[in-house]
């Protein structure tokens, strides 16, 4: 069994997208002031 | 007696409260079901269907379990049973949540049994001591069933050294409960998940420079692992067991339907963000699934033993291939003792993460609803589940692990998720929801989610409840599933079974005594 191109693009998809999807949370998050909310009334 | 004048504890930061509700997420699943599910499902045409779940089942879940949670947290609740109650003005209500603790409580008290079996193994590899001249299969099938009092032998003479570790992991796990959200849970998280990610990172590096490590069989390479993985068969997309077996990965993945997240994100404030939060939670967990979890344990599996004889360890489930199959490849690989350690531990910090995150919801109750103290409400805990998993440890090799994996951590996450859907969308109304889920937000979502989570999510919830009724549920509550050299399981099981009404019916009592009281208190401060 080999890897084939569409198991290659699969894979690259499958990881783009969670890694994307990181990205995109975690960017937002270090965007929004720091802490907001928390431990603050 | 609720105590409502003492404040509520909180998280200390927003990434320790992710790190927490990811923590609670990634478990052992991550690691060892999900690429086993990926293999058997059609390799990368799973993920079709893996993300669609993802997107309309996993999401949604989540940000419906964090509104539920924050909303409950308003009225000083912690609990599915509280939670139910403002969401629904019926008296019916505060005892469907019951579902919520018991779920959490049952799967606490196997899982801490599981997680034990990862210490013990990150210490047997750091001691070699189930390394062996030439090791097999049978081997170390052989050392799992000993360890586990299943069979006698490879040093262990009985079950007491599984006992000894199972208590060390009880004592670790209880202690962070007893220390409270920020000091306990939160700060767990942040020394685990990282810890957790630095290994995996290890792993997987380690995984991409095998190669070919037998060079006579070139067909054993660590690529044709992630082309075992990753090579889609589109044939199999027309078969409705892989979009349920992709649906039900999703799931279980997530942690959803246990009413621990609900716990969690009961501590947050009124106008604390939910939904960049719940969305980067599922997204860590994602990442430790797809990424991580994937090019681990089946990669390797097919580097060291070839394709055929990693399908046969992908059937014959996950636990042959983290407990079996993974300390064989240990033996293999120069300081093989090193990073069969850190996959151990690694699976211990996913396992810890996630079983403090269940005992939660059974203190915030006691805490909330009866006026424990912390301290109080954590021992009370504790003897109780104490006196639980010795059943569990002592009668593993009878199924009694099996029966309340089945019902409380399968089918009965699928009942509750359907359940807590139901009321938020339908009951609480889903313009309500939706705006108590957007409340704070650093994130709009958007509004097609309000549909999807209003339709389709219990649609797919109740495709699932449906099906695994017909398919699984009932021929296991009839036995059907025994061979029959089994047989001798049945007085066991049927004892899992009551332990589990017990229970529910504990439980459900002791929601009735603290309605009971606050209703007295009520009538009382109206005198």
């Amino acid at each position: 069994m080999n890897l084939t191109i569409s198991g290659i693009i699969f894979w690259i998809l499958g990881w783009g997208i969670v890694i994307g999807l990181v990205v995109f949370c975690f960017y937002k998050i270090l965007k929004t002031p720091k802490e907001k909310g928390f431990n603050q009334d | 007696m609720p105590n409502s004048d003492k404040p509520r504890e909180q998280w200390g930061s927003r990434i320790g409260l992710i790190l927490a509700v990811a923590g609670n997420a990634i478990g052992l699943g991550n690691f060892l079901r999900f690429p086993v599910q990926a293999a058997q499902n059609g390799g990368g045409a799973f993920m079709i269907p893996y993300f669609i779940a993802f997107l309309l089942l996993g999401i949604p879940l989540m940000w419906i379990e964090w509104g539920i949670g924050r909303y409950g947290g308003k009225f000083r609740h912690g609990s599915a049973p509280g939670m139910f109650d403002v969401l629904w003005n019926h008296p019916l209500a505060k005892y469907l949540g019951a579902t919520g603790l018991f779920i959490s409580l049952t799967i606490m008290i196997y899982y801490t049994c599981i997680e034990s079996w990862t210490l013990g193994y990150s210490i047997f590899s750091i001691f070699k001591m189930y390394f062996v001249d030439n090791p097999d299969f049978k081997n170390m099938k052989g050392f799992l069933d000993a360890y586990q009092g299943v069979s006698a032998g490879h040093g262990f003479d009985s079950i007491w050294t599984a006992y000894a570790i199972m208590l060390i992991t009880f004592g670790i796990n209880f202690l962070i409960l007893y220390k409270g959200i920020s000091a306990g849970i939160e700060k767990l998280a942040k020394i685990a998940m990282p810890l957790l990610f630095i290994f995996a990172v290890i792993l997987v590096i380690r995984v991409f420079t095998l190669g070919t490590p037998d060079p006579s069989k070139p067909e054993y390479s660590v690529w044709n692992g992630f082309a075992f993985i990753w090579n889609p068969d589109f044939s199999k997309l027309n078969d409705p067991k892989i979009w349920l077996a992709a649906a039900g990965q999703i799931f279980f993945t997530l942690s959803v339907g246990m009413g621990t997240i609900h716990a969690y994100a009961s501590y947050l404030k009124a106008k604390d963000d939910i939904a960049l939060s719940g969305l980067s939670t599922a997204a860590t967990n994602e990442f430790a699934e797809v990424v991580l979890g994937g090019s681990i344990a089946i990669p390797v599996a097919v580097a060291f033993f070839g394709v055929t004889a990693t399908q046969e360890i992908a059937k014959a489930g996950a636990f042959n291939l983290g407990f079996v199959s993974m300390p064989i490849i240990f033996q293999k690989l120069p300081f093989g003792e090193f990073f069969g350690f850190i996959w151990f531990l690694l699976l211990f910090f996913a396992g810890i993460t996630s079983s403090v995150a269940m005992g939660q919801p059974i203190i915030a109750f006691l805490e909330d609803e009866f006026g424990f103290s912390r301290k109080k409400a954590t021992i009370s805990l504790a003897l109780f589940t104490l006196t639980c998993v010795n059943l569990v440890v002592f009668f593993f090799k009878f199924g009694f692990l099996d029966e309340m994996d089945y019902w409380a951590g399968t089918f009965g996450l699928v009942v509750f998720a359907l359940m807590e859907t139901i009321l938020f969308m339908w009951v609480f109304g889903a313009d309500k929801a939706f705006d108590e889920i957007n409340s704070g937000g650093d994130i709009k979502i958007p509004v097609i989610f309000k549909y999807i989570m209003k339709y389709i999510t219990p649609m797919i919830l109740l495709v699932i409840m449906v099906w695994w009724l017909l398919n699984d549920a009932i021929p296991i509550l009839l036995l059907e599933n025994l061979k029959e050299e089994e047989l001798y399981k049945v007085p066991y099981i049927w004892g899992a079974r009551i332990l589990m009404l017990a229970i529910l019916g504990i439980i459900l009592f002791m929601i009735h005594i603290a309605w009971k009281n606050r209703e007295m208190n009520k009538s009382m401060e109206a005198k």
